[in-house]
């Protein structure tokens, strides 16, 4: 006789204790991040790039005396910090979200958890919230540092703070999104990197300069690159600093970094809850 | 919960891999409270059929119902109250025993005072607990095992699904996991399913037993009806000094004797049924000046299984 059979079809709702089983996976997580080398090198990386900023200003004040026009010294500064952004926002994607989900097949981990009465979608979305967290939380600490510094120099901080904020975190959204789904699609956590790496630097860098030989009225004005290329990566992240000196719009970026989440972030997870060991 | 007994019930199961099929229309149920070893040769889809239990794998067609709940379906309600050790699982090395009970416990929705209460005894029967505040990463393979074989019992699951959990492991450490694993049962309402391809172990350990062949049953029965299938019994003997490969031999030589190995610092000998009673053969047994002063006589699992078996290379 067979067994009385369970009404529910594949179950994709999403109950009180899937959440609370998402914060388990994301408190783990974070631990790893915390008690491995990799925060204390991305710590390092940090300090490295604010002892610049301030290393830069110490020996050549007069950068900021000389500017003319419409342009604040709290400004320039955010534009100086901002700079530097994308590259730490990458190197902290890199970081832990390159392997979050990789090292589980990787270090057979993934016999202990997904053995559990856990959705797949719980341990994707704790790992995901996790990595944004960790990194988000590093780029906040970014800006605050910016901030002491610009009110030390300029006793101001830029009004244009909070844009250029929402814009970095669209992009901490991006890149984990990327790097999740590298980490989801390849057998090996250097190589999730490499791949990382790639798409983020090397594509859109690869694809601006061909776009540069077709169009004749190419400018490496951010107004006009937004206007025509918004869609290309780093073209999006350019305004995290430029909207410091700039009067720049930031719905065609946001969309474009919103994109470039969001695709590689739902791509991964069907590609996890369907992967098999 | 399932309205009908069995807690393991699994129906024309089949996972294929393009023209192949790893498991093949399996039909099995695993009887409440027993201890079930799943046997079979490499390939024959033991482990296979406990990935796609523990929803590690997704069958192509066919149910697997755990306490009534179709595991292909629902896993994350078929899985509740299951616990399971898939192959040697690797643990999170920044963790000690105590965290890594801690998390699983919280997985499982366990409380924090039912996981504190539950990982002291457990480490206890495991026999870890000096170790509890230690990292993983420095553990030797039969520690993290018997970790491994411990967080399966938190929350006090009435099913524990195991494959191979001694592979890998050195002979003390085998002879420890053993041990454990024997007492297992020991004030638990309990049903293990133990994939192996140690038939010794699962002699030893299991009070039923399932044989694959190629992703298809083949035997499934108590290993006490095992000797009807094969006509043969199996004779354990103890020696007071290591046996040795010539004693094997002299052994083997012995009528009525199928085959014969060394076992445990004794020897095995599988005997057709005829002369499993035979006085003369335990006359000639004790002339063979091998030293023997036990005999325990059990059902041959060697032969039903060789005979089961014997197409698979």
């Amino acid at each position: 006789m067979n067994p009385v059979k369970n009404k529910n079809k594949r179950n994709i709702s999403v109950t009180v204790d899937d959440f609370r089983q998402m914060g388990v996976i994301a408190q783990n997580e974070l631990r790893k991040f915390i008690r491995g080398r990799k925060i204390l090198l991305y710590v390092l990386l940090i300090g490295l790039i604010v002892s610049l900023n301030i290393g830069f200003l110490v020996y050549y004040p007069d950068v900021l005396e000389s500017l003319t026009g419409t342009i604040d010294k709290q400004d320039m500064m955010l534009s100086m910090y901002g700079g530097s952004l994308p590259f730490l926002i990458l190197i902290g994607a890199v970081l832990f979200a390159s392997y979050t989900i990789v090292s589980e097949f990787e270090e057979r981990t993934y016999l202990l958890l997904f053995t559990r009465p856990i959705k797949k979608t719980s341990i994707f979305v704790g790992k995901f919230l996790a990595c944004y967290f960790i990194v988000m939380v590093m780029t906040l600490a970014y800006y605050g540092i910016y901030a002491g510094h610009s009110f030390i120099v300029t006793g101001a901080v830029s009004s244009k703070i909070g844009l250029s904020l929402l814009v970095a975190l669209f992009d901490v959204f991006a890149l984990t999104s990327l790097a999740m789904l590298f980490s989801t699609i390849t057998k090996k956590g250097s190589v999730s990197a490499l791949m990382t790496f790639f798409v983020v630097i090397m594509v859109p860098t690869i694809l601006l300069t061909l776009l540069m030989f077709k169009d004749p009225t190419y400018s490496m004005n951010t107004g006009y690159q937004l206007e025509h290329y918004w869609y290309l990566i780093n073209v999006a992240e350019s305004v995290i600093y430029d909207v410091a000196t700039a009067d720049i719009s930031l719905s065609k970026p946001i969309l474009s970094l919103f994109l470039w989440g969001i695709v590689p972030l739902v791509t991964s997870w069907v590609v996890f809850i369907k992967k098999e060991v | 919960m399932s309205l009908i007994g069995e807690p393991i019930e699994i129906y024309s199961l089949f996972k294929k891999y393009g023209s192949f099929s790893a498991v093949d229309d399996l039909t099995l149920k695993i009887k409440r409270n027993s201890f079930t070893g799943l046997l079979g040769p490499n390939g024959a889809g033991k482990s296979t059929t406990l990935k796609m239990l523990t929803h590690l794998i997704n069958a192509s067609s066919g149910e697997a119902y755990i306490n009534g709940v179709d595991v292909t379906k629902d896993p994350k309600t078929a899985l509740t109250g299951v616990g399971t050790v898939v192959e040697t699982p690797e643990f999170y090395t920044y963790l000690t025993p105590e965290e890594t009970f801690r998390l699983i416990g919280q997985v499982i929705g366990m409380s924090s005072e039912s996981i504190a209460a539950e990982t002291s005894s457990i480490l206890e029967t495991v026999k870890m607990t000096e170790w509890r505040d230690k990292k993983l990463g420095t553990f030797s393979k039969g520690m993290r095992q018997r970790i491994a074989l411990g967080q399966a019992f938190l929350g006090d699951p009435g099913i524990i699904i195991l494959d191979e959990p001694t592979s890998g492991l050195d002979p003390r450490g085998m002879a420890e996991m053993r041990q454990v694993l024997k007492n297992i049962r020991t004030g638990r309402d309990v049903t293990v399913l133990m994939s192996s391809h140690m038939l010794h172990e699962v002699s030893d350990l299991c009070d039923r037993v399932a044989i694959l062949d190629h992703g298809k049953l083949v035997f499934e029965d108590t290993i006490d009806a095992v000797s009807s299938v094969s006509g043969a019994r199996q004779i354990i003997l103890k020696t007071i000094r290591p046996a040795t490969e010539a004693d094997v031999s002299k052994i083997a030589g012995l009528p009525g004797v199928m085959s014969a190995s060394l076992y445990g610092g004794g020897i095995e000998m599988n005997v057709s049924s005829e002369h499993a009673r035979n006085p003369d053969l335990f006359r000639l047994v004790g002339e063979s000046n091998i030293g023997v002063y036990e005999m325990q006589e059990g059902a041959s699992l060697e032969s039903t299984y060789l005979s089961l078996v014997k197409g698979s290379r």
